[in-house]
Order: C-alpha cells, then sequence, then structure tokens
C-alpha cells in the first residue's frame, strides 16, 4: 500500500512539468471560453515553433554539460543573412540584390550556423576554454557582426517559397508545428536510442568517466555545438518565414527563454539528466502561459513579469522535488530506479 | 633559470594589466587624443556604471554564484529612483508621489536589497539552483520595470539625484570618485576581513568551508545582498548621469558585466581572482570602446571588436591556466574537481 503511495508520487513528480502544463491548461480552459478551440491550441503551438527548434540545440549542449548561449545571435545573423542574399536590392527591400535561389539561401544560413558552432567547439574542447565564456563572448561578437551587416536596416521583399517553412499550412497544421513535432520525435530517438545519445548522457553525467569507458567527450562536445549552430540557424529560416522580414533585433534576449524552457523541462544545468519530450513540455507550458494570458486580455508588460514568476515557481517546486524524493528513493530504491527512466 | 621561473608567473598573473598597458600604446598610437587627461577622465567616466555592477557580481562570482538579475535591477532601481521624484504625466511621466530624494535613493537601495535577499533565501534555503533563480528574477523584475511606469521614460530635474551621475568635485565627475572608493573598499573587504576570506573558501570548496566552521548558506545570502544594493546604486548613477530612465535600461549588460568579471581574472567556478583584477577587466573593455571612438569606428564594429578581444583574452588566459598547471602544487586540482558537483 505504502509502496503503491511512492509509486504514484514518485511518477508524478518525474512528470511534473505535463501535471503543470495540465494545470495551466484547465485552468485557462475555466477562466477564458476562447482558450480551448482548435484555432488557439494550434497557435500555442505556432509560438512555441521557434522557441522549441532552439530549445533541441540547447539541450544537446545542456546534456552534455555545456552551454551555449550564441544560439541567440546565431538565429538573428543567419535571419538578417538569409534575408540580405535572398532580398532584391534598394529601397524599400534593403536586400543585396543578388537574390539567391532559396534553397541556396538555406544552404548559406546552415553553413554559418555550422561554422559558428564549429568554431565554439574548437574553443571549448581544443584551447581548453570554459564554455559559458566562449559562447557568452561569441554571442557579444555575432550580434555585433548582425547590426554591422544590417546597418539597423529592415529587410523586406523575401519571396513566398522561402517563407513556406513559417507561414503556410499543410492541410489543418502550420508546415513550421508539423516540422516542429518531427524534429523533437528525432532528437527524443537520438538521445535516448543511438550510441550518439548515450555518450551525451554519460558525458554530462561523469565526464572522467564517460572517458574511462572509452567515449571521446571532445569529439562529441564538438558535435552538439554544430547540431545547436545548425539547429539556430533553421530556426532562423522558421522565424523569418513567420516575421516575413529580416530585422536586426531578431532573437535578441531570446537565450533567457531558451534555457528556462529547457530547464523548466527537466533539462539538467549540470549535464546528464532531463530528456527531449520534458524540453517539450517546457517549451509548451511558457508558450500556453503567453497564450492564455493574452486571452485574459493582459497586459503585455505584465505577462514578462508573470512568465518569470511562472518559471521562478516550476523551479522552486522542482528544487522540492529533488529534495524530497532523496529520501522516497533510498526507502524504495527499486521503485525509483524503475519509474526514473532516463 | 630561476629569474625566468618568476618573471613568467608574475607577467602571467598580471596578465590583465600588461594587456591595458598594451592597448592604451595601441590607441596613444593610432588616435589622436587619446593621452590627455581629459580622455582618460572620460574613460573612466565610462566605467563607473559597469565598474559598480562588476563589484557587485564579483562576490558573488567569488562564492561560485551568478547573479543575473543584477541588470534588472539596476534597469527597475534607475527608474524607480526618478519615477518616485518626479510629477506625473507630461512632461516628467513619474508617480507623481514626487518624494524627497532622499527618501527615493533608501527605497531604492531597499529594493535592491530585498531582491538580493529573496534570491540568496531561494538558493539557500529552497535549495534552488542559483543559475536559474536569478535567470526568473531577471526576467521578473524586467517585466515589473515595464508595468511599473507602462513602458514610459521618466525624466529626472532634480539636482541632487543627478548629482552622483553629473557632479564634479575639484574637476573630478562624482562617479569616477564613487567607484574607485569602491574598489578599494571592496578590495580591503575581501582580502583582509573574516568575510572576504570566508567567501574565497566558500567559492574553492565549500564542503571544507563548511568543515572549519563557515556557514556558507548566510554568507551567499549576504553576497546577493551586495549584488543587489550595488545594481540599485548603479541603477541611481546611471539615471542620474542619463537625468532619464528608460524601461529597457541595462538590458543585456549582465553580458558585459560577466565579460569584465572574467577578464579581470574573477573565476566563473567561486574561489578565485582579486576586485583589483577586476577593475583592469572594467578598464579593459571601456578602453577599448573610448579609443575605438575615437577612431571613429563605427558603433556596430566597436561591439563586434569589443567581442573578439574578450575573446582573445580568454583564449590566452585560458592557455595562462594550462601553462601554470604544473607549477601549481598539485594539490589544487582535486579542489578544483571536486567543486562541481557542488556547484549550486
Amino acid at each position: 500500500m505504502r509502496l503503491n503511495r511512492d509509486k504514484i508520487i514518485v511518477f508524478l513528480l518525474d512528470n511534473l512539468i505535463w501535471v503543470l502544463l495540465t494545470i495551466a491548461v484547465v485552468t485557462f480552459a475555466l477562466l477564458s471560453d476562447r482558450f480551448l478551440t482548435s484555432k488557439n491550441l494550434v497557435n500555442i503551438l505556432v509560438h512555441s515553433s521557434v522557441l522549441g527548434i532552439m530549445v533541441i540545440g540547447q539541450s544537446f549542449c545542456q546534456l552534455s554539460g555545456n552551454f551555449d548561449l550564441s544560439a541567440e545571435s546565431i538565429l538573428g545573423l543567419a535571419a538578417i543573412l538569409g534575408a540580405f542574399v535572398i532580398a532584391p536590392a534598394g529601397a524599400p527591400f534593403f536586400g543585396s540584390g543578388l537574390q539567391l535561389n532559396p534553397i541556396l539561401t538555406v544552404l548559406i544560413m546552415f553553413v554559418l550556423g555550422i561554422l559558428v558552432g564549429w568554431i565554439n567547439g574548437f574553443l571549448v574542447t581544443r584551447m581548453k576554454m570554459n564554455n559559458f565564456i566562449v559562447t557568452l563572448a561569441m554571442l557579444i561578437i555575432i550580434r555585433g557582426l548582425t547590426l554591422v551587416f544590417s546597418e539597423g536596416k529592415t529587410i523586406t521583399g523575401i519571396p513566398q517559397g522561402f517563407k513556406a517553412l513559417g507561414h503556410e499550412s499543410l492541410g489543418p497544421l502550420p508546415i513550421s508545428v508539423i516540422v516542429l513535432l518531427i524534429a523533437f520525435a528525432v532528437a527524443f530517438v537520438i538521445t535516448r536510442y543511438t550510441r550518439f545519445g548515450r555518450d551525451l548522457y554519460a558525458i554530462g553525467g561523469n565526464r572522467d568517466a564517460a572517458l574511462a569507458s572509452g567515449i571521446d567527450p571532445n569529439r562529441r562536445i564538438r558535435q552538439v555545438y554544430l547540431i545547436s549552430g545548425l539547429m539556430a540557424a533553421f530556426a532562423a529560416w522558421m522565424e523569418l518565414g513567420r516575421l516575413g522580414v529580416g530585422a536586426t533585433r531578431i532573437g535578441e534576449g531570446m537565450i533567457f527563454e531558451i534555457q528556462a524552457a529547457a530547464v523548466i523541462g527537466g533539462i539538467s544545468l549540470f549535464g546528464g539528466r532531463g530528456n527531449m519530450i520534458g524540453a517539450l513540455g517546457g517549451v509548451l507550458l511558457l508558450s500556453t502561459f503567453n497564450s492564455g494570458l493574452n486571452l485574459m486580455m493582459v497586459s503585455g508588460f505584465w505577462i514578462d513579469m508573470i512568465r518569470g514568476i511562472i518559471i521562478l515557481l516550476a523551479m522552486l517546486i522542482d528544487a522540492q522535488k529533488t529534495r524530497y524524493k532523496a529520501p522516497v528513493t533510498s526507502q524504495a530504491a527499486v521503485v525509483a530506479s524503475e519509474s526514473q527512466g532516463l | 633559470m630561476t629569474k625566468i621561473n618568476r618573471v613568467i608567473p608574475f607577467l602571467l598573473n598580471n596578465l590583465i594589466w600588461f594587456l591595458l598597458i598594451g592597448i592604451m600604446i595601441f590607441f596613444t598610437l593610432t588616435a589622436e587624443n587619446f593621452l590627455t587627461p581629459g580622455n582618460f577622465l572620460n574613460i573612466l567616466f565610462n566605467a563607473s556604471v559597469l565598474g559598480v555592477m562588476v563589484i557587485g557580481q564579483s562576490f558573488t562570482l567569488l562564492t561560485g554564484n551568478f547573479d543575473l538579475s543584477a541588470e534588472s535591477i539596476l534597469g527597475l532601481c534607475g527608474l524607480m529612483g526618478i519615477w518616485l521624484i518626479t510629477s506625473a504625466g507630461a512632461p516628467y511621466y513619474g508617480s507623481g508621489g514626487e518624494l524627497p530624494v532622499w527618501v527615493s535613493i533608501l527605497i531604492i537601495l531597499s529594493i535592491g536589497v530585498l531582491i538580493g535577499l529573496i534570491n540568496g533565501f531561494l538558493i539557500t534555503k529552497m535549495k534552488v539552483n542559483n543559475f536559474v533563480v536569478t535567470l526568473a528574477m531577471l526576467i521578473t523584475i524586467r517585466g515589473l520595470t515595464l508595468v511599473i511606469n507602462n513602458g514610459q521614460t521618466s525624466y529626472s530635474i532634480s539636482e541632487a539625484y543627478n548629482w552622483l551621475g553629473l557632479g564634479k568635485i575639484a574637476q573630478v565627475p562624482v562617479p569616477v570618485i564613487v567607484v574607485l572608493v569602491l574598489f578599494a573598499l571592496t578590495y580591503i573587504i575581501t582580502t583582509y576581513t573574516p568575510f572576504g576570506r570566508e567567501i574565497f573558501a566558500i567559492g574553492a570548496n565549500r564542503n571544507a568551508a563548511m568543515a572549519s566552521g563557515v556557514r556558507p548558506d548566510r554568507r551567499i545570502i549576504q553576497v546577493y545582498m551586495i549584488s543587489g544594493l550595488l545594481a540599485a546604486f548603479a541603477g541611481w548613477m546611471l539615471s542620474a548621469r542619463l537625468t532619464n530612465a528608460m524601461s529597457s535600461m541595462g538590458k543585456g549588460m549582465i553580458f558585459e558585466v560577466m565579460a569584465a568579471a572574467v577578464i579581470g581574472g574573477i573565476s566563473l567556478k567561486g574561489g578565485q581572482g582579486s576586485l583589483i583584477g577586476a577593475l583592469g577587466g572594467v578598464l579593459l573593455l571601456t578602453t577599448i570602446g573610448a579609443g575605438l571612438n575615437l577612431m571613429n569606428v563605427s558603433v556596430f564594429w566597436i561591439q563586434v571588436i569589443r567581442g573578439v578581444i574578450i575573446l582573445v583574452a580568454m583564449i590566452v588566459e585560458a592557455q595562462k591556466v594550462r601553462y601554470m598547471a604544473p607549477s601549481v602544487n598539485a594539490s589544487q586540482k582535486p579542489i578544483l574537481a571536486s567543486r562541481q558537483p557542488s556547484g549550486d
């Protein structure tokens, strides 16, 4: 009997993010009758898509015990670069006039993301630099480059075909939402069922032990930075489609929200713990709050503040969970190890 | 031979000052008007707000903690300082409270301390990770700043309030004197008082510090209160200099604060560095900004170049750690390694 109750509690705690999300959805559904409509739910998913893609990249880094603060700037630079090479020149477009083919444009953006990721990985692993500092400096440099590049102008005249990823729908679902769900599914499978994924957990959990068991942590860390850069460039493509214009400030300050979503979703800051499905939950929780508060006509200024408080509360609950679980797990170690999964 | 062995560590330990001198020589040769007293005062003037922020951050970093929320505290307190003393509506957009300046300043400094107390309480008593707590606080307080004045800019016409930013004592700007005094004071506190030694001990090895009778939780709450207080003070200084406060004041500044502290040798993992080094970090960043400005480099490029210099300085720093590792007593290594699991 006692064991059963513990089992339920541990199960609920392990899936805390979904419990919180359910509570949030039920609360908003009761408060606003426009919340639980299919249109609004799709809207929440659309607003989750760019953030979600960024969170996937960040989660890869965090699982290995690394940060990638520069992701928000990669998003910004890739977006402005993409808009620049694809748009016509002169006012009112302010593009380069190259009007490159969309495929080539996307490739250029991806190359940029991968290149920055490569530099990050190189500095962190080969030059033995602290990952926080490397990506912090890169955040500043790349945002500066974005300013230099765009000279503060907004670039318009992006062709429809290129914008489809963030703009069009396939049947009832927007393409960005379908892509988001597929991306999370793929990331989940990679992290859980491939050697690469297991290596990341091992490195994040205990780097020395991982090294001793034949894993090359540096190689894996270089790879996660490549993934993170690539995902940021991909998110830039999506964001360009959604906004329809390339602006200098795209992604500025977004890193705080990205990390908040990942951490609320259970991805540990110290590596080795959490899973991609939880991270998706974190993204959805933040977007649900945005949408719900918007529907309740709360002013945008209040929404920012409430969002911060929600993150704080979620983390407070999470910290208490860790404290609560410590004695429970030692009492019923078998139960815990079964339900803990990863 | 022994001489060289002594000279190299000396150079490496004071790397920030050699970098600073190198940069100054470079600008003296390339930019006209760089080597003038006026320009030096200007650099110090520009360094003052960042400097105050870096002092606060250094306290938390020394214990092995972050305070990301400092930039939002600066924004909130800078806005509130003006908002509380001015009339409502156009042209000043204040609260209409028109409080006396000293009351307003007392209130904003108390708010800073209070937010620090909340941060410290959540981190030590509720065991929430310091990065996450202060990240959430950064978002919350920035939201609060927007809410308070509906995103409006407040304008200050009070000379008493603006004195901290614009006043002069014998030709020297008040912020310059204040920041230098603060650095001297905090250097003494961190180096020569039991409080200072304890925060180094906590940062280097929390469990060992606890075993030797230090109460880490209490000290960590105190450093967050210091950080909050200094951020509020920096908010006053910045809004006084600008004579107005936007709700976005200080946004994104935390990156520069961290960069200056770390370039100045304050370790992100705690327990290493000094306030004098941190001052060097602040001066380096500010000097680069001023020098490039004199060379008529575009503002956009200045940001890029600054970022590159931060990166280069950190690359040099990382190589220094690698170079010095074998010569440092081997017993220090396990201490550094054991910090990682207890990093929260």
